[in-house]
């Protein structure tokens, strides 16, 4: 059987006293979801607990509560009293919330009340420009009346109307010499829109069209557009940076050990390389260095050792992240906090992440890490630490150096791209940290693709934009072999669909044989199609871009008519939501499900989420993914 | 007029020094065309088959299938089949379907609708896999029964392993209805498969661990060929053998020593002499209608990857096992050349690809074509095993002369060890004495009669000085036979004898049993172009250099400075994880010439670190392991210039070396 490759990410460290942290917490970041903090909201604006629209459907429905920031401007428009501007004002900020509009609404992220952030229904739209969903709006000439500047998303990565987007911005404020001159333009460092980075480093030359003001400062407060359609924000962190974080009190000292390794050998199973007793062992080299950098570390042969000390402003729960290439351990006074040694050594992938949380008090901390790099991939060698204050928000900060980071060393990037035809490409895919090896992907000129395991006949992923991204597959050697998808993605359930009545995985399908795929459909728009037996029963299996656009439509055709089964259409950590059109919004508004009335949708809690299961009649059942 | 006559005589000889590394003797008798590829096509081959009415499949690393007609003429036409599939290895063409070999699935293609697309991707059978790049998967090769044979990869952790996913370094046959049943174990890079016209089936393995060198095993049921993780899987139900991995000896003896304790472990039919015979032996191919010659009819044609040449290899069956021969046949391939297949009119089609691995020809992928003259070359057409020593058959008749001479000849043996350490030395060389010289009476045989043959060494036979009755020496004058079977017979009758017998060539002289020492920086012996201490009367070094190694086979400085006659402590750090290299300083634009010339040791190479005996070598380092460093010490030459230093291992002089420059 297939190994799986185990999670890396371990979540659950010491078990913090909550309540104690918050009380001793000086927040880093701080959050924005209470009207209270705004100046002066108008009754557009509302908090509320919940919610939720339609594909189409031009309002948002909400139910009663705190946690969701809604505007509902009924009968009146562009009233800037609407606009829900900040109390405080930010300079460098990390921001990041979440946002939802219903169809054709339209909103800003105003940074410093100045630079927006286009909110809009872009909706399915493949060149999106200025003034799409995250585009940099465009500066106004009042003089000549005409739009100038505006910078457009890399990509349209914009969700459909009433579905929750992420957004994630870092932004530099425009820098001023001691008389007020301007010295440098403001920037966004870095915009990810629902995990996809839409703007690195563009600067912004000066306030966007219809800007709370026209002239530029150092701080200014954040502005949330509301005068344009409903719309609703949540989540809302930032953290102002330039305030003093967790540092590194120079020097770090390391140690190289040669032949410092050992190996253990337990039957069949051997271990992660760890260091032997180094109380007994004489480095070949020490040094000092001002952060932490593994850069010299020669071969996996050698055993690099780190100490020093860092300085915490504050006491509270802290974060600490490790991407390392090889294999690394981490102690913070004397504890062990983050290691890989209880882990098997095969399977490990390109850049490994250990995450581990701590409570620390104020003042000087010691650590000592533990690194070699990985013995075939000598050329690789890389360990970067960071710290965050708390446990799930907020901004990582760097305790090393830049060139102790994984450096990029792909020097070609391979894309495969959909002409007027469909195209597939089969691949390794990451699913849950679990490499699937017999999965394809498949991708449409209609720019929405999905992946696919053929030995389970289960959907991975879903996405709109580009195509796959097959570097780890044709560079070099490909040591991963794995395809990515190219846009905006959303995880499917990766499981075989027919259980039983009950929602449970039914015996009889168990023996699933992937017979292989057809390429089929209208001339002009063949696509594969794949076929399994399962015991005596065969059914065909497919997917295809859905009516105008809105996402893709799964097609099963069983030979004989499955009335004893039932198909699991859905997983959901945060269960489902039935709408009036019959559709289900699934795990808090993150995509849309439509499902034949006729086929008695209903959904069933699970160990580990809700599923969403069908039992079709006849031979023919679909329903669409809309996204 | 006077110039225009001077160019013409010129230009041959840039030509000629141009194409020097392809011999141009062996252009002289096979010609070897490139097909062009359209612009835009990544045809980086990893399965190549002729169809029936003479097309070419061509299938790729990228998951597609290429269909090539016309590739006889200047106009090839390519027309993509399939798309898509993940890295297919091995395709080939039955009863009217073409079946690929894709990481995890092995694929049967048909195109219904006839538009030349294929619309059906039937899985035949697929298995399972970890995820890692290494475990590649090859075939198929059918039997008479529509059976499918197919060879699996291990995956690559560091070394071997194939306990990650099942089957992994096993043969398995698939039956018609895709049903997947074992057959042999111990396989490491099984890159090539191959069943000849007698029904048995032949893989060809790669240098690694517990692979010495690259050779070609032939593979019945229950068969264990030698890489032990493979035996993680012999427990389960419908394993062929109950061999263990703990039942596998790791001492470094020759794999002969293990084969007396493991019964089903497979001795090896042909060695491929690492580095002299390619680097990664691939694809083989029979020659039933010896396209390339009557005299090489029923020969094999083997690929080597790395050194993008092609090799010949003979067989013959003592005592009912297989062992042969192998000889070199033609470099100069674009690329490394992973598959072979027959054209419909006799020619060779090669594919290559070297992603991932640098190969001698430096082109990233290709497709070219071998077409023999119709000139008979004087070669070494075969060497059989007799009783008391071997018997060379040559293309055209020898002038008696040469033949009859025993300094003409020089016949080497030696070994490899088996140990789950990556590759061997040649160990236990021994230099034979030949008793006596037989010619037939057509003059085309030679038996050489020797008493010291040694039953399962790999005899290196190299006829130098024989020379045709014409005058012409051999296009290739080395062989190497695997004996690991003594026929019976009788022995030579040398009462009519005429030869005098001469003293043995210098060199090393007879029975060195021991074992080889393994090439390691410690144990090298000072001399003055090798000193790894730094001499007395210096004071401290004026110069510390340190040079390492950068994937691809190269130097990680392309050039150093020093000041002449300047105190010079050079350390070299051989960072690579899997290959050998040494460093050697030259004089001024002699890198070539050391590295031919060093590869020309043959065998004795590798206990000579490969450092030719030359007044233009230098200073050097001995052969280094992977990951392990060597500083010597020397003076800068006085004179000014740009000095080469190279590697000389085998093969890696053309990439891999830097100048040491030395400036005022």
């Amino acid at each position: 059987m297939t190994p799986s490759l185990p999670q890396r990410i371990c979540l659950t460290g010491l078990l913090p006293l909550l309540l104690m942290t918050r009380l001793l917490f000086a927040q880093s970041y701080e959050a924005l979801d209470r009207l209270s903090v705004f100046r002066n909201p108008s009754s557009s604006w509302q908090e509320v607990a919940e919610v939720w629209g339609m594909p189409r459907e031009v309002n948002l429905e909400s139910s009663p509560g705190r946690g969701v920031l809604l505007c509902a401007p009924k009968n009146r428009l562009y009233r800037p009293e609407d606009h829900l501007i900040t109390q405080m004002e930010h300079g460098d900020l990390d921001l990041s919330l979440e946002v939802m509009i219903p169809a054709h609404s339209n909103s800003g992220i105003y940074l410093q009340g100045r630079y927006e952030i286009q909110v809009a229904d872009s909706w399915g739209k493949v060149s999106p420009s200025f003034s799409d969903a995250g585009g940099v709006y465009q500066r106004w000439d009042e003089v000549t009346g005409k739009g100038y500047g505006g910078h457009a998303p890399r990509f349209n990565a914009a969700k459909a109307p009433g579905l929750w987007n992420h957004i994630r911005i870092r932004f530099q404020a425009p820098r001023f010499d001691a008389a007020g001159r301007k010295t440098s333009d403001a920037m966004l460092l870095l915009v990810t829109w629902n995990g996809l980075v839409i703007h690195e480093n563009v600067p912004l030359s000066g306030p966007t069209r219809a800007a709370a003001y026209s002239d530029e400062k150092p701080t200014g407060p954040l502005l949330f557009q509301g005068d344009h359609g409903p719309v609703a924000y949540r989540h809302i962190r930032l953290t102002r940076m330039g305030n003093p974080d967790i540092r590194i009190v120079p020097p770090v000292k390391y140690a190289i050990y040669e032949n410092a390794i050992t190996r253990e050998q337990k039957g069949a199973i051997q271990s992660v390389p760890k260091a032997k007793d180094l109380t007994m062992l004489t480095p070949v080299k020490t040094g000092e260095t001002a952060l932490i950098d593994v850069s010299m570390s020669r071969r996996g042969t050698q055993y690099y050792l780190l100490t020093g000390q860092f300085e915490v402003p504050d006491p509270g729960l802290y974060a600490f992240k490790a991407n390392y290439h090889g294999y690394a351990r981490v102690e913070i006074d004397g504890q062990l906090l983050l290691s890989d040694e209880a882990l098997p050594w095969y399977g490990l992938g390109f850049n490994e992440e250990m995450m581990e949380t701590k409570q620390l008090s104020a003042g000087r901390h010691s650590f000592r890490i533990g690194y070699t790099h990985r013995d075939w991939d000598r050329h690789l060698r890389a360990l970067a630490l960071y710290v965050r204050a708390g446990a799930k928000e907020g901004n990582w900060q760097a305790l090393h150096d830049k060139k102790s980071e994984m450096e990029f060393s792909r020097t070609v990037m391979h894309e495969v791209i959909p002409g007027n035809q469909s195209v597939f490409q089969r691949s390794f895919v990451n699913f849950d940290s679990v490499k699937r090896t017999h999965a394809i992907n498949v991708g449409f000129p209609e720019a929405v693709h999905y992946s696919y395991d053929t030995r389970k006949a289960a959907i991975l992923y879903v996405w709109r934009g580009r195509f796959l991204n097959t570097t780890e597959m044709w560079f070099d050697r490909g040591t991963e072999q794995t395809a990515e998808p190219l846009g905006m993605t959303q995880r499917m359930s990766g499981l075989f669909p027919v259980l039983d009545l009950d929602g449970n995985p039914t015996p009889g399908w168990d023996s699933l044989r992937y017979l292989g795929m057809n390429i089929e459909g209208t001339e002009g728009r063949k696509a594969p199609r794949f076929s399994y037996q399962a015991g005596a029963r065969f059914f065909k299996d497919w997917l295809e871009p859905g009516p105008n656009n809105q996402g893709l439509t799964r097609h099963t055709e069983f030979a004989s008519p499955v009335a004893d089964q039932s198909i699991l259409v859905a997983t959901a950590k945060k269960g489902f939501r039935k709408l009036a059109d019959g559709s289900y919004s699934v795990d808090d508004a993150a995509w849309y499900i439509l499902v034949p009335s006729e086929s008695n949708p209903r959904v069933v809690e699970n160990p580990g989420g809700h599923w969403l299961i069908c039992s079709p009649t006849g031979v023919h059942f679909s329903y669409q993914i809309i996204f | 007029m006077k110039k225009y006559l001077l160019f013409c005589t010129l230009l041959p000889g840039f030509l000629h020094l141009l194409s020097a590394q392809s011999s141009p003797a062996e252009a002289d008798f096979y010609t070897l065309r490139t097909l062009p590829i359209p612009d835009g096509i990544s045809l980086e081959v990893g399965g190549l088959t002729t169809l029936p009415d003479g097309k070419l499949a061509v299938s790729t690393r990228r998951g597609e299938i290429w269909m090539v007609e016309n590739p006889y003429t200047l106009t090839p036409y390519y027309k993509r089949f399939a798309q898509g599939m993940h890295e297919v290895l091995g395709l080939s063409w039955h009863k009217g379907a073409l079946y690929a070999v894709q990481r995890g699935e092995l694929t049967r293609l048909k195109d219904g609708d006839g538009d030349g697309v294929a619309d059906a991707y039937e899985n035949v059978a697929n298995w399972d896999l970890a995820g890692n790049y290494h475990e590649y998967s090859y075939g198929p090769v059918f039997d008479e029964e529509d059976n499918m044979y197919l060879t699996f990869n291990v995956a690559w952790v560091g070394f071997g392993e194939a306990k990650l996913s099942k089957w992994r370094g096993w043969m398995v046959k698939v039956s018609p209805n895709g049903i997947l049943s074992p057959i042999a174990s111990g396989l490491r890079s099984p890159a090539g498969l191959m069943r000849n016209t007698a029904g048995a089936l032949f893989y060809s393995e790669n240098q690694g661990d517990w692979v010495g060198s690259g050779r070609i095993t032939h593979l019945e049921r229950g068969d264990f060929a030698g890489h032990a993780s493979s035996l993680v899987w012999s427990g389960e139900p419908q394993s062929p053998m109950t061999t263990r991995i703990a039942d596998i000896p790791d001492t470094g003896e020759p794999m002969y020593k293990a084969a007396e304790k493991v019964k089903n472990l497979k001795l090896p039919a042909v060695w491929f002499p690492h580095a002299l015979m390619g680097i990664s032996t691939a694809d083989m191919l029979e020659d039933i209608h010896g396209n390339m010659g009557p005299f090489f009819r029923g020969h094999y044609f083997v690929s080597d990857q790395g050194h993008s040449k092609l090799m010949r290899m003979t067989l013959e069956k003592i005592n009912g096992q297989y062992q042969g021969a192998c000889f070199p046949f033609r470099e100069g391939w674009q690329s490394g050349l992973l598959r072979l297949s027959w054209g419909a009119d006799g020619s060779l089609f090669g594919g290559m690809t070297s992603r991932g691995w640098s190969s001698t020809g430096k082109d990233l992928f290709g497709l070219q074509r071998l077409s023999w003259n119709g000139q008979t070359p004087f070669e070494m057409a075969n060497i059989r095993a007799m009783p008391d020593g071997f018997e060379i058959q040559f293309t055209r008749p020898v002038d008696p002369a040469s033949a009859s001479k025993v300094n003409s000849y020089e016949i080497n043996s030696f070994n490899y060890q088996y140990h789950h350490h990556y590759g061997s030395p040649a160990i236990e060389p021994l230099v034979h004495k030949l008793k006596g010289i037989l010619i037939s009476p057509d003059r085309m045989k030679v038996r050489l009669v020797m008493s010291d043959c040694r039953r399962f060494y790999i005899h290196e036979i190299r006829p130098k000085s024989v020379r045709s009755e014409s005058g012409e020496a051999l296009l290739h004058d080395v062989g190497y036979y695997t004996l690991n079977q003594v026929p019976q017979g009788e022995m030579a009758d040398l009462s009519a004898n005429q030869l005098t017998l001469e003293q043995s060539p210098s060199g090393m002289h007879s029975h060195q049993s021991v074992i080889a020492v393994q090439p390691n920086n410690k144990k090298s012996k000072a001399t003055p172009k090798h000193r790894t201490t730094m001499p007395e009367d210096w004071v401290a070094p004026d110069v510390e250099l340190v040079i390492g190694t950068i994937p691809g086979m190269k130097y990680d400085l392309d050039e150093v400075l020093v000041k002449p006659g300047a105190r010079v402590k050079l350390t070299f750090n051989n960072l690579d994880d899997d290959m050998t290299h040494n460093l050697v300083i030259v004089q001024p634009g002699t890198a070539d010439e050391i590295g031919m010339a060093a590869f020309g040791l043959g065998v004795k190479g590798s206990q000579m670190s490969y450092v030719p005996l030359s007044n233009k070598v230098l200073f050097h380092t001995t052969l280094l392991q992977p990951e392990t460093s060597q500083t010597i010490y020397f003076k800068a030459p006085v004179k000014p210039g740009s000095y080469d230093f190279v590697c000389t291992y085998p093969g890696h002089h053309v990439a891999m070396r830097g100048l040491l420059r030395v400036v005022p």
